[in-house]
């Protein structure tokens, strides 16, 4: 079973490294079957595991010896880890699949796969690692895939700046995980998981915040949310899976991981939920104004991920994991019909323009209503399952501010997909510009995923008190989602010309960033800049000017000639002697 | 026989400038050897004249450490400078500026 798993683990890193040196020789098919088959036999050798008992944890090599310091490769693979790993490499097939049609026509292909296939093995790294040192590495992976993944049309500077903004944003937050880190491994308490979790022990205080502040960075919330909106700029199938589905979980999934840590911080629960709602209702709102159909899709991203924080804070772990699962099929889904339209646009995701494009097969239409449908939070399908269990667990916990916000956000979600599927998805179907069949049975797959995803409910040991399915909260939940829903469809009024500016530039989040951070670090730099110039006026570069000359006098001392060392040590002793005799 | 003290470190003094400025001067490795020969024998000067005036033996004994040592050094110099010679025939000090093999 271990063999197993390290195969599944790292066939995606094999094929991007074949990609990356023999890509070249091989034919587009070549790489498509290549990146592809690297990611679907991982997810059957993962799915295979319902019928083995799951491993313990084990090492694969020492890798740290320094003091009492022991750091090893070790691999774990339990209940959670297995259910992100089928999440990646399920959802990450599709998408795979689907990129071989919608990048049919794009130059770099083998780039393309190779950084997707790279991606892939990053991140099932951090979801397989046993302790937060190797969950880094596969942290830091997945950080640079979606850099390069982002900036993958290199002609355009949106995209390059786009990446540039999500990797500094990214990187600041990373700062704080490692900080985590070194905090744990400075009191001595470094170990993996399991040891982490079950010692009743003393931590460092900061501890808990250090890892929310490290988390929140990769799932885009609030503070460091700006990233995400900007990342569209990359391919629609890049969209998908790195930023709706996989990557923005891994925050989620670090809390998940480490959440006994946070049980006595009460503080920074607080501060939990409050980020998540925030981010939650505010994104939501931002959606509702955005002219652009990949923007909705990632503010609506933000919202969702600020709803499962909000469950994190309630400590909601299966219900928070469900609405990850859930919520992965969804938006991929949705992503991936926008994309079938988006394709024929080369890459631009207007709504207006859209509008105007006749869809290329009927299947389209009805798809992108069922991820709305889905996400809105309708019985049966898939997120409705998981958003009542977020709402059950918060009402039973009497965190009546988070099931507000849950239901909100949810109204909310309905009121501005049922806009988008109006503005972009309301027009006819012609025939003739048929989408390529890869692209129409991963739609179909993703599809299957939201309809049937509730069966994994079947699986799980939920606890006791969440069997209780339709009650009180279903049935308040439901009407005023079903009344957004009908709004968002027939409306056609807009809203207030301010406040819908001020919802489509996300609140001035950016320009308020530029004038509390980036301007000031820019006037600080010009102003030492200024300073050094005057220090030393002549020449360019005076400081180094001098060190040069410094580095000139100072081989004087020992140039090999012995008499000029005759002479040092004569003045040394003559010095030294006067000293002595005064 | 009483000796007078100052013409003796003076005379030692003017020994030990002359060994002095013959290394730091003369660039040829065999004055070099005798320049150091005779600082040490300006120093031993020294010792023996201190140690007749104070009328003790420790200034004699110590002469004789210093002799010993001046005739290591003798032997050792003029082995190097034998080797020296061999490989650069034209005897400038201020060619040895390396310590990696000679040219």
């Amino acid at each position: 079973m271990n063999m197993v798993i390290l195969l599944a683990l790292f066939l995606p890193l094999l094929s991007s490294v074949v990609l990356f040196l023999a890509g070249g020789s091989l034919s587009k098919a070549a790489i498509q079957w290549c990146a592809v088959c690297a990611v679907i036999v991982p997810f059957t050798l993962f799915a295979s595991s319902f019928f083995y008992a799951l491993p313990g944890p084990f090492t694969l090599s020492q890798w740290v010896r320094w003091g009492s310091l022991h750091i090893d490769f070790e691999v774990q693979f339990d209940a959670l880890s297995r259910w992100m790993a089928l999440i990646i490499t399920g959802v990450g097939g599709v998408i795979h699949l689907y990129s071989c049609g919608y990048m049919e026509h794009d130059c770099a292909p083998r780039r393309y796969f190779a950084l997707m296939n790279l991606f892939i093995f990053a991140m099932l790294l951090l979801v397989l690692a046993n302790h937060l040192a190797l969950l880094l590495i596969g942290w830091e992976g997945v950080g640079i895939a979606s850099y390069l993944l982002i900036g993958h049309y290199q002609t355009q500077s949106t995209a390059s700046q786009a990446a540039y903004k999500a990797f500094l944003y990214n990187k600041f937050a990373d700062l704080f995980l490692i900080g985590a880190i070194l905090l744990l491994i400075s009191a001595g308490k470094f170990g993996n998981f399991s040891s982490l979790n079950s010692e009743e022990m003393l931590l460092p205080t900061f501890l808990p915040l250090c890892l929310f502040l490290g988390a929140i960075g990769k799932s885009a919330q609030f503070p460091l949310h700006a990233w995400l909106p900007d990342a569209m700029a990359g391919p629609t199938p890049v969209s998908a899976l790195i930023h709706a589905a996989t990557m923005v979980t891994a925050g989620i999934y670090l809390f998940l991981r480490t959440h006994p840590l946070f049980f006595h911080a009460t503080e920074v629960t607080l501060l939990i939920g409050i980020v998540g709602g925030i981010t939650a209702l505010g994104a939501a709102l931002c959606a509702c104004s955005q002219s652009d159909l990949k923007r909705v899709l990632a503010y609506s991203t933000l919202s969702q991920l600020g709803i499962m924080w909000m469950g994190c804070s309630i400590f909601a772990i299966w219900g928070v994991m469900l609405h990850l699962l859930a919520h992965a099929f969804t938006k991929a889904l949705l992503f991936l019909t926008s994309g079938d339209l988006i394709v024929l646009h080369h890459g631009r995701s207007d709504m207006a323009l859209l509008k105007k494009t006749p869809l290329p097969n009927r299947l389209l239409k009805p798809l992108f209503l069922l991820g709305t449908v889905a996400l809105a939070g309708i019985p049966p399908l898939f997120p409705f399952f998981s958003k009542h269990l977020l709402m059950e667990a918060s009402a039973s916990k009497g965190a009546f501010f988070l099931f507000t916000a849950i239901l909100t956000t949810s109204v909310l979600t309905a009121l501005y997909l049922a806009k988008a599927y109006q503005q972009s998805f309301a027009q006819e179907v012609c025939a003739s510009t048929a989408t390529p069949l890869s692209m129409r049975i991963s739609n179909i797959l993703l599809a299957l995923g939201v309809l049937l995803g509730p069966l994994v409910l079947l699986f799980w040991k939920l606890p006791a008190n969440a069997g209780v399915w339709v009650d009180w909260t279903t049935c308040i939940a439901l009407l005023p989602v079903l009344g957004a829903l009908w709004i968002g469809m027939i409306s056609k009024r807009e809203l207030p010309v301010e406040i819908s500016q001020m919802f489509a530039k996300g609140f001035f989040y950016d320009s308020i960033v530029f004038r509390g951070c980036v301007y000031p670090i820019r006037q600080l730099s010009q102003a030492l800049q200024t300073l050094e110039r005057w220090y030393s006026p002549a020449g360019h570069t005076p400081l180094i000017q001098r060190l040069k000359t410094l580095s000139k006098i100072v081989p004087l001392l020992e140039n090999g000639q012995t008499r000029l060392y005759a002479s040092w040590m004569f003045l040394g002793v003559a010095l030294f002697l006067s000293y002595m005799m005064l | 026989m009483e000796l007078p003290l100052l013409p003796l470190v003076l005379l030692s003094l003017t020994l030990f400038s002359i060994g002095a400025l013959g290394i730091l001067l003369i660039r040829h490795p065999l004055v070099l050897v005798l320049s150091i020969e005779l600082l040490l024998n300006g120093a031993n000067l020294l010792f023996v004249s201190f140690g007749h005036f104070w009328g003790n033996e420790i200034g004699m004994a110590w002469v004789f450490f210093v002799l010993f040592i001046a005739a290591i050094e003798g032997a050792l110099g003029l082995a190097i400078l034998i080797r020296m010679f061999r490989t650069t025939p034209e005897a400038d000090i201020d060619q040895y500026n390396t310590l990696g093999a000679m040219q």
